[in-house]
């Protein structure tokens, strides 16, 4: 029943504004279209006519914070499924931790910063359990995500067929369940291990709430979308949330070059991991 | 891998995800021996992700290309491996397009599942369709997950093949919604009147979607008959059956709707529906309407009143100037935004001495619709207080300030936007300061932009002063 709302450049730089000081996420003008297809149904729901009255809105009415998460939420890209980059996740834990197990450590904080509707995390658990890391060690896991959609997802541990893509079949069968209506849920054992919030990576305030002081930061395929200024200031909060030693993944095509960083980075076979030295 | 393939004198280069430099050596070679070339397609419809090392294999066919003169096109770039073109500032060497035209049918219907290409996808099937095309949907339709399921109805209905009109009725009764929803739409795009009594079943759904899609649907299949079957319907006692009423008599327009709707209106208590009818009045093109939303102005409801001087933007005031303006210092703000927003473009230089009175005490938003109307005023009290807002602490002001500025006079404010341009804190502020240089080219503007460009950070601007300089 709606017609797309047009969204003028000047409009589509505004909003673009708004979600970068929010978010940090840099839009590409080639998402105007998007973003009108996205938006024109929220206009219509709250009885605006042009792309100026919503920005208006955002700014200037009382409830503009709480859409502000709406758009955000909308403007995300949540692309994600179990065991993507793994070369990564397996140096971590076939390498790195049975080097500080061996020193005697038997703790571990982990933090899937941006971890979308968390395949990641959950990953990470799975691997764990199967390879009886819980009866060696302590793992605590926490994740989040700006989107608190997305993050309600990840509580609900619900996958289709896009998510469950790389799972080897003798980890669906022990770890995942199929109901009447197709639906594919994770097991409650493995979703305990994990603690879900929403948090924004350029809000200090909501990155202090994961508790940091973590061994192993995983922050994949979320820094493309922003500009360097924020990438900087991400990858130095991470810093500031790492132990001496900790250490930081990125996406596969994501690097340090070019960031001021205090990070000291160590290329493995597939890829890099940056310490905290 | 990296798959070089030619037909009709063009070259096509597929890059799976992990191609290695030896193929883009191969698919180097080839290019570099194949005669007659007059244009080089890459595909990366299935590159996922990409590492910066990688993107050498893309330039070397580049330069092959650019010294034969043969322009080169990105096709299917995801998002991933956009931004890595874009950081890596690779993305100026290339013409990104969005073409389907190298992708199977099988892939074309992959990319349903993603929103952002879906809508391509789907329009590129439906204009190329035939038999194929048809019998791949159909399977899909039986077997696949129903997003998938919804995108195959639609392109069936944008292909307008009404042979499958049968197919389309039966996922009627889908479980799915959006399966369901795209069935309803692709039947009111077809005018099947057969189907026109499910439509209204559809439209007492408690799924709002549903009722919804049905009711655009019953607007395109409607004659004089549905007026009074909506009517009927419009006494339902459930709230979202009226509203999907006044939608669709909207939708069907014209002096007896309107009348519809007017009746409905005295006779709703429901703020909701109230409000939604006085937000469709502004569809009409009656002479009527206007006065019924001038009246509405004065509704109990803030809610309606807010709706109603909306819609008088959209319908323009009919001399009602002066009832409109008396809403601007309203207890709800929006109330005043959209007062102001529906005066439009010409407004009495009365009316004007009234909004400059009322800026200083008017909330933020009001401002901003203030300052644009005063921009096609050409006052000079207007300009005066304008010009003051250029200085003022909020961005958003300074910046609509200016644009107000230009309307009323584009010369003066472009010498205005030299300075502004260099000078004001906010990006949004210089880039529509460079807007405006871009469009008048006042005295010693290539100067200026050459030096805001050694300092400027904002890639917008940047990227701007590159198209206006030519560098
Ligand atoms: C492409 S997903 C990556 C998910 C997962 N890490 C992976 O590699 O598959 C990117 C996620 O980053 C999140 N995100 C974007 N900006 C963010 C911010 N400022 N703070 C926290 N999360 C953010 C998005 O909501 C999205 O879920």
């Amino acid at each position: 029943m709606f017609e797309t709302t047009k969204m003028s450049d000047d409009e589509f730089l505004q909003l673009g504004d708004i979600i970068y000081k929010k978010s940090a996420i840099t839009l590409l003008r080639e998402k105007k279209y998007f973003m009108e297809n996205r938006l024109t149904r929220r206009l219509a729901e709250l009885d605006f006519n042009t792309f100026k009255d919503y920005i208006y809105y955002i700014k200037y009415d009382p409830a503009g914070e709480s859409e502000l998460n709406y758009l955000v939420n909308a403007t995300t890209v949540n692309e994600t499924y179990f065991f993507r980059d793994r070369s990564q996740i397996d140096y971590w834990l076939n390498v790195m931790l049975p080097e500080s197990m061996r020193q005697g450590k038997t703790e571990f904080r982990i933090w899937s910063a941006a971890c979308s509707t968390g395949e990641e995390p959950y990953s990470l658990v799975m691997l764990l359990d199967s390879m009886g890391m819980y009866y060696k060690a302590r793992f605590h896991i926490v994740a989040t995500d700006i989107n608190s959609n997305v993050v309600d997802m990840a509580k609900k541990g619900e996958y289709g067929e896009y998510s469950l893509k790389n799972v080897p079949d003798e980890m669906l069968e022990k770890y995942f369940t199929k109901n009447s209506n197709n639906v594919i849920t994770l097991s409650q054992r493995i979703k305990d291990r994990v603690v879900f919030k929403t948090g924004n990576l350029i809000d200090p305030l909501s990155c202090e709430r994961t508790g940091g002081n973590f061994d192993v930061i995983f922050c994949r395929n979320v820094l493309i979308y922003f500009d360097n200024k924020a990438k900087e200031q991400v990858i130095n909060m991470f810093y500031s949330h790492l132990k001496t030693s900790g250490c930081l993944f990125l996406g596969y095509a994501e690097s340090l070059s070019a960031l001021k960083h205090k990070y000291h980075s160590l290329n493995f076979s597939s890829g890099t991991v940056h310490i905290k030295e | 891998m990296v798959n070089i393939t030619f037909k009709n004198n063009k070259a096509l280069i597929v890059v799976d995800n992990s191609p290695t430099r030896q193929e883009f050596v191969a698919a180097r070679q080839e290019l570099e021996v194949a005669m007659g070339i007059i244009g080089v397609d890459i595909d990366l419809a299935r590159l996922e992700h990409i590492k910066s090392d990688q993107l050498a294999g893309f330039i070397m066919i580049r330069k092959v290309a650019n010294s034969n003169q043969i322009p080169i096109v990105l096709f299917n770039v995801s998002d991933n491996v956009y931004r890595i073109l874009q950081t890596s500032d690779t993305i100026k060497l290339f013409t990104i397009g969005k073409n389907y035209e190298h992708s199977s049918t099988d892939d074309l219907i992959k990319m349903f599942a993603n929103v952002e290409l879906a809508d391509g996808a789907s329009d590129h099937l439906a204009k190329h369709y035939n038999s194929e095309v048809r019998a791949e949907l159909i399977k899909r339709i039986a077997a696949d997950k129903p997003n998938i399921q919804a995108c195959c109805l639609l392109t069936i209905g944008k292909a307008c093949d009404t042979d499958s009109i049968d197919l389309v009725r039966s996922c009627l009764d889908s479980p799915h919604t959006q399966v369901t929803c795209a069935a309803i739409h692709v039947l009111g795009w077809f005018g099947d009147m057969e189907s026109k009594d499910r439509l209204y079943d559809f439209i007492l759904s408690p799924t709002k979607a549903l009722a919804e899609a049905a009711g655009s649907a019953v607007a395109l299949l409607s004659d004089d008959g549905d007026l009074v079957r909506l009517v009927e319907l419009a006494s339902s006692n459930k709230p979202e059956v009226r509203g999907i009423v006044v939608r669709v008599l909207a939708l069907i327009g014209g002096e007896n709707a309107f009348a519809k709707t007017a009746n409905m209106l005295a006779l709703e208590t429901d703020v909701f529906i109230r409000k939604t009818i006085a937000r469709c009045l502004s569809r009409f093109n009656t002479p009527q309407t206007v006065d019924l939303l001038v009246k509405l102005l004065d509704d109990k409801s803030m809610a309606v009143q807010e709706a109603a001087a909306s819609g008088l933007g959209c319908t323009g005031l009919n001399g009602n100037e002066s009832v409109v303006i008396s809403k601007i210092k309203s207890p709800n703000i929006w109330v005043g935004y959209f007062a102001v927003r529906a005066l439009g473009h010409s407004v009495s230089p009365e009316t004007a001495k009234i909004l400059i009175e009322a800026y200083p005490s008017v909330h933020s938003n009001i401002k901003l619709a203030i300052i644009e109307v005063l921009g096609h005023t050409h006052l000079p009290e207007a300009i005066t207080l304008l010009e003051t807002q250029l200085q003022g602490d909020n961005e958003d002001v300074r910046r609509e300030a200016l644009s107000a500025l230009y309307v009323s006079g584009k010369k003066q404010t472009a010498k205005l936007a030299l300075n502004i341009a260099e000078t004001d804190q906010s990006w949004m502020v210089r880039y529509r300061a460079v807007e405006i240089i871009e469009n008048e080219h006042p005295d010693g503007y290539i100067d200026v932009l050459r030096r805001i460009n050694e300092t400027e950070q904002n890639r917008f601007i940047k990227e701007k002063i590159a198209l206006v300089l030519g560098i």
